[in-house]
């Protein structure tokens, strides 16, 4: 399999200038953005930060309550997202915002073609164990259609 | 699900810190980078990102070549196979220098690596031993890789890694 005298190394052929964050809104986000603040720090890119709204399962018999509810959650969703992309203004890093909808590994991918995006930056795994044993990780998903580089962040173990 | 999460919303009505310069979780240091390379030439675009990653960021670069080898086997047939690992392992450790005299030319916080067994368990303890803050991986050639993309595999595997992990898809 391998073969053990490599080439000579051609130019370092590297150029990163719109890093694609994509936030799930929790708590862990911030840690995600804050090490793709780095990193775009350090490769002088800017950020696109990307949320993809999935609403939560209807009720068999949806009243009008329950669409209000998420039209509120859909809402609060959309400010935080701009909360943190002032943040990330704030740290001094170019910064975007992008709220979705539909399938996440599908749309981010696709914003990332459609904005010709050097990376991707998400974080490795849903929070909750629930949602990790129905297999709703999103990274391996995403890895799996990517146009680019995939970065999977999650923190260190202490 | 929904009680479960701690959302950034809850904690939005409380006090949020300024986001400033100093705000700690934007100080997240990059300071030692492992960069798996299987020594073709097209894992070389892996090492490129994590040496242009280590300029940015001042990190150190590990250039880590496992030996997919079944440690097992050898043990149970026994004996006189460690002259054909020693070789090599002479020949990787060799080509593994050249790699990193190479990138030195670039930039100069690069040492090597070399390892023997089951790649991804060498790699995360490699990352857990260098208290690495980045692991970065090219798609080629690598089969273990590609259970990366592969669901139950993926999460397992990504799960163990101590560290973030950046995957480079070859570019054609």
């Amino acid at each position: 399999m391998t073969t053990v005298s490599p080439e000579p190394v051609k130019e370092l052929s590297v150029s990163v200038h719109t890093i694609l964050v994509a936030v799930d809104l929790t708590e862990n986000s911030e840690h995600t953005i804050g090490y793709a603040v780095q990193l775009a720090k350090s490769l002088h890119a800017s950020i696109v930060l990307v949320h993809v709204f999935e609403p939560q399962p209807m009720y068999e018999f949806p009243n009008e309550y329950a669409y209000d509810m998420i039209e509120n959650q859909r809402r609060e969703y959309e400010m935080c997202l701009v909360d943190l992309m002032d943040k990330v203004r704030a740290a001094g890093v170019g910064c975007e915002s992008a709220f979705l909808d539909g399938e996440p590994a599908e749309r981010i991918t696709a914003l990332a073609r459609q904005m010709d995006a050097d990376l991707i930056v998400t974080a490795s795994h849903h929070p909750t164990l629930l949602a990790r044993l129905f297999n709703l990780d999103k990274a391996p998903q995403i890895l799996h259609r990517a146009p680019c580089p995939v970065l999977i962040y999650h923190e260190k173990a202490a | 699900m929904q009680g479960e999460e701690r959302s950034i919303i809850s904690g939005r009505n409380g006090v949020t810190p300024e986001a400033t310069g100093e705000d700690p979780r934007y100080a997240a240091q990059v300071r030692h980078i492992l960069a798996p390379t299987d020594l073709t030439p097209e894992a070389q675009q892996g090492i490129d990102y994590a040496v242009v990653i280590a300029q940015g960021t001042g990190a150190t670069v590990t250039l880590l070549h496992v030996h997919d080898e079944d440690t097992i086997f050898h043990y149970i047939m026994g004996g006189d196979n460690y002259g054909d690992e020693d070789s090599y392992r002479d020949k990787a450790e060799m080509a593994l220098r050249q790699l990193c005299a190479h990138y030195r030319e670039k930039y100069s916080a690069i040492t090597t690596c070399y390892r023997v067994g089951i790649p991804w368990d060498e790699v995360a303890s490699a990352a857990t031993e260098f208290d690495s803050d980045l692991i970065v991986l090219c798609t080629h050639n690598y089969r273990w890789i590609e259970h990366l993309f592969n669901g139950s595999d993926a999460e397992r595997m990504l799960r163990r890694a101590p560290c973030p992990v950046l995957v480079v898809p070859l570019q054609e």
